[in-house]
């Protein structure tokens, strides 16, 4: 009974890539989405302060620009926070794939050979 | 041979001592489903306050409680989650920590740190973490509707400042709830 390290490198690889795959998908679909809103909301709060600085009945005053403003700054920290959790939760799927195989792999080697 | 068979006897002792690795907290139930009433809460109080601007009852007096109501409810979620992290910092990822102590500045809470050394007690206060930041996000829509938002003289949240506020606010939101839904469905 031999062990066959590429082939268990390469069953190895596979788990890995696909576990880490799909949290990468959610990563990837979730922070441009985000960031994107962030931009469009930027825009947003220097639009309404200039339309209430020409009709204070339009809008927002700049009082509630610059609220508004340390909001996003807050609302990109959770994001920022977000995306590093999911990465654990993808590396951690990972990682527990990888450990399937290994014991699989040597559970069969140990079997064969006791 | 023998010292294969003690190195793969060694392995598998290892491999099956070790069961799952775990890096983050488990999905919790608690957190996932009280953030989702807490942002039906708010986003049915902040229409209603459009709605009712330059009236007697869309005033900060008059809807007080309201905003005492949620914070209560995020405080009970946050302190799930601080328990749970047993007093940890939540560590973000070095080239991430940098991105943000450059948006926050001399404002980067203590709390959060710069590490690789994730636990679940970190993970967990992350979770605390991405809690407080939504209570950041209610105290400051409170601010405005007492003190910036004015309608026909009294207090309020305008049309305007309401769809904006509720597009930042659910930022914050959606970030505890993604991470949540994505614990539940490895």
């Amino acid at each position: 009974m031999t062990i066959n390290a590429d082939e268990i490198f390469e069953k190895i690889t596979d788990a890995a890539q696909d576990s880490f795959k799909d949290g990468w998908d959610a990563i990837k679909d979730y922070a441009p989405v985000e960031f994107k809103k962030m931009s469009v909301q930027l825009e947003s709060i220097a639009k309404n302060v200039a339309k209430y600085q020409i009709d204070s009945n339009e809008g927002y005053s700049p009082a509630t620009g610059k609220i508004l403003f340390s909001m996003q700054r807050t609302a990109c920290e959770s994001v920022l926070v977000a995306v590093t959790h999911l990465t654990l939760i993808a590396v951690q799927k990972a990682l527990n794939s990888i450990m399937k195989v290994l014991k699989e792999a040597f559970g069969t080697v140990l079997a064969a050979v006791l | 041979m023998k010292n294969l068979m003690t190195l793969m006897i060694f392995v598998t002792t290892l491999l099956s001592g070790c069961g799952t690795i775990k890096l983050v907290s488990d999905y919790d139930e608690v957190i996932d489903k009280g953030v989702i009433e807490f942002s039906e809460q708010l986003n049915t109080h902040i229409k209603n306050m459009a709605e009712l601007g330059g009236k007697q009852e869309g005033t900060y007096n008059a809807t007080f409680k309201t905003y005492n109501a949620l914070e209560s409810k995020l405080d009970v979620l946050i302190g799930r989650a601080t328990v749970a992290s047993e007093g940890k910092a939540c560590k973000l990822e070095a080239k991430i920590f940098n991105k943000v102590s450059k948006v926050l500045k001399n404002k980067t809470p203590l709390k959060l740190q710069q590490g690789s050394d994730a636990t679940v007690s970190s993970s967990s206060a992350c979770n605390a973490r991405l809690l407080a930041l939504v209570k950041t996000q209610l105290s400051k829509i409170r601010l405005i509707h007492r003190e910036t938002d004015k309608c026909n003289g009294v207090s309020c949240i305008r049309s305007a400042t309401s769809e904006d506020l509720m597009s930042i606010a659910n930022q914050s939101i959606t970030a505890v709830s993604i991470v949540e839904i994505a614990k539940k469905s490895q």
